[in-house]
């Protein structure tokens, strides 16, 4: 059967499902509204705006590629993140805009078609063998509101997803070197648009103590294959770096010392609440102390905690998700489209736990409120700032998926062969 | 065919549209205030040692700031507010910085004006005519006006989630000895163009002077109210149900 054939099939099996045709018909709307909103509103005040000029800065002048005066909002990624959007510059922005978004949802395909492979792979054998269930959480996925404010903003977070998703993928199917190298890669690739996936990189070595064994594991090459993989495409931002200082000193800038990380906003990190408190309530602080402890204490339970799980199989996924939640819950900005990063793996780890785990009640209830429910919060933000500048709901149920995962990898063997 | 033509028309409109959107005129902007409102501002936070030792012992002699102290009160009463194609200004009556409670005779008038098009300043600006360095009200809608201006380096608009104008001067960067430190200001604006909250640091992010604009939205209290009903409600919910949950595992393990 050629390919054609199987789209078709496919498409028609999909169809029957009646939660599919819902989804679909939501999707579509969050894309049209998106188109319409841009030209109405948005289209002088949204983040795609910097990532159009930003195409055109980097051709024409790239030594000012910090300098702020050229962009709506900071420009704050790495430099050659510059380089994936020269190409819409070509474009008149409305043009470009549009293109943009149809790539987008050509990539959430893309995503879904990838969850779906990753799931089938790493299910928990008890659970339905039919597929209906999966396809309803990847609907799941696609009716998630943080889609719209993705959309809307022209956002790259779908980049960003596909990448981390592919890399999964493959260090998941394949296990030989140069397939683990490549995985890196394409996650060093993904670091290289947006650094989302930047603490990410120690949950790639292979280290882990087994404390009911007494026993260290530590696959040398592997690790090795693994972080050189996923540093090459980052180190290659040192050659701007070096050849105009200037860059550098722009970006250390406007990530961690200059004044917007101390701007009062909505972002649910946990220096961000820090800082929102101190803002509110005048306590002197250091922006930087402030992220550099948040994420010694986060980080470092999270990686702990991971050193230490009781279990070898598919333990990335895990790392993955420890990764993305301690960069949500880190850094300064981490708003509601970030989750788009992270929901894809909390539904791959609610498929590789037992049917009826008691781990995956934290995992839903933390997917279902960031997926559904979080964008209501930040615009109750916006009403109770005065008062309350603080965005904690998010946060909160960021610990709580945090709390579940930690859970599952210090989980004892006697209690988890109880869960089978 | 049916199919073929729900589909065209649905691009058909889908462009149209997006046309008729594409030609919404440019933004015009004017003053979020009107005439007989009041507005005034209280300062929080003076520390007027620094400040002496930043700006000089006369910086609250005269301007925006004259007789500012912790705890004292300032007021505008609009008188009128006029907007045309090149200018928006507006005339006011002015209540200086004063810790009575009871307001007495306005101190002075004053006008406030504006180009029309934030990109008619031919020169970049600065407002150090506002010894505040930065002006307590800006045309609206207010994140476009300020993103608009042609401010100087000291100037930074961040428009993502509340209209904010920070500024960072180094020292001597007004005049020799002004300021003798590096200063930091955050300024946030409402939706009304008006000046919401006004800090000024110096180093290490220490606050010595916080203004805010005395007015708390109705909804404000109310919203924060059913935000923490909500929050108790779904936990004491959450509980009630895990412990229903557990129930009746326990009664099978007594039997």
């Amino acid at each position: 059967m050629n390919i054609k054939n199987r789209l078709i099939r496919r498409i028609n099996e999909l169809w029957a499902h009646k939660i599919f045709r819902y989804t679909l018909i939501l999707h579509s709307f969050y894309f049209i509204l998106s188109i319409v909103l841009f030209f109405i509103l948005y289209r002088e005040k949204n983040d795609f705006i910097i990532f159009y000029n930003v195409g055109k800065v980097f051709l024409n002048d790239i030594e000012n590629l910090y300098n702020q005066t050229y962009y709506l909002w900071d420009f704050r990624y790495f430099p050659l993140s510059a380089l994936f959007f020269i190409a819409l510059s070509i474009f008149n922005f409305e043009v470009a805009f549009i293109i943009f978004n149809v790539f987008n949802v050509f990539l959430n395909i893309l995503i879904c078609h990838l969850l779906y492979k990753i799931i089938m792979l790493v299910r928990y054998k008890d659970h339905e063998r039919h597929d209906k269930r999966v396809i309803i959480y990847l609907c799941i996925y696609l009716m998630g509101l943080p889609h719209v404010l993705n959309y809307i903003y022209g956002q790259i977070n779908l980049y960003i997803t596909f990448f981390i998703i592919l890399s999964l993928y493959i260090f998941l199917k394949y296990n030989n070197l140069k397939w683990q190298f490549l995985g890196s890669v394409i996650l060093g690739l993904s670091i290289i648009i947006k650094p989302t996936a930047f603490f990410l990189i120690p949950f790639l070595i292979i280290l882990n103590y087994n404390l009911e064994k007494r026993k260290l594991v530590f696959d040398l090459s592997r690790s090795l294959v693994r972080i050189l993989g996923v540093i090459t495409p980052v180190l290659f931002n040192l050659i701007p770096f070096i050849l105009y200082p200037s860059l550098l000193e722009g970006f250390l800038d406007t990530n961690f010392t200059g004044s917007n990380p101390i701007a009062l906003n909505f972002s649910f990190s946990i220096s961000k609440l820090i800082t929102n408190f101190c803002y509110f309530f005048n306590v002197p602080f250091n922006q930087l102390i402030v992220l550099l402890v948040v994420i010694c204490i986060i980080g470092g339970l999270g990686f702990i905690i991971f050193l230490l799980r009781r279990f070898d199989n598919n333990a990335i996924i895990y790392g993955y998700a420890f990764g993305i939640i301690i960069m949500l819950l880190a850094y300064f900005d981490s708003w509601d489209h970030h989750l788009l990063n992270l929901t894809p793996i909390l539904i791959i780890i609610i498929f590789n736990q037992p049917r009826r785990s008691n781990i995956t009640e934290p995992i839903k209830l933390s997917l279902y409120f960031l997926n559904f429910f979080d964008l209501a919060f930040v615009g109750i933000w916006y009403l109770i700032y005065p008062l309350f500048p603080y965005n904690i709901e998010a946060t909160f149920f960021l610990i709580l998926a945090f709390y579940g995962i930690s859970k599952h990898c210090l989980l004892k063997k006697s209690k988890r062969d109880k869960e089978d | 065919m049916k199919q073929k033509s729900s589909f065209f028309n649905f691009l058909l409109s889908f462009l149209i549209i997006s046309f008729i959107a594409s030609n919404v005129n440019a933004t015009s902007y004017r003053f979020g205030v009107y005439e007989n409102q009041e507005l005034v501002w209280r300062c929080k936070l003076c520390n007027q040692g620094e400040m002496d030792n930043i700006f000089g012992i006369d910086w609250n002699e005269d301007g925006i700031l004259k007789n500012l102290s912790q705890g004292s009160r300032m007021k505008w009463k609009i008188n009128s507010v006029n907007v045309n194609e090149s200018f928006i200004k507006f005339n006011f009556s002015i209540w200086e910085w004063t810790r009575k409670s009871l307001w007495g005779v306005k101190d002075n008038d004053s006008e406030i004006m504006f180009f029309s098009n934030p990109r008619d300043y031919s020169h970049e600006l600065n407002f150090t005519y506002y010894s505040s360095l930065v002006p307590f009200i800006f045309p609206i809608p207010v994140g476009e006006y300020i993103g608009g201006l042609n401010l100087n380096k000291w100037y930074d608009v961040d428009n993502r989630v509340l209209p904010t104008l920070n500024a960072e001067i180094g020292k001597d960067e007004i005049s020799p000895g002004v300021p003798s430190l590096e200063i930091k200001i955050i300024a946030i604006y409402n939706d009304q163009g008006i000046l919401n909250s006004y800090k000024l640091y110096t180093a290490g992010n220490v606050v010595i002077i916080e203004i805010s604009f005395d007015f708390l939205p109705f909804y404000v209290i109310p919203t924060l109210i059913g935000l923490i009903f909500v929050f108790f409600l779904s936990t004491t919910l959450y509980f009630v149900k895990k412990r229903k949950a557990i129930r009746p595992e326990k009664n099978f393990i007594v039997k």
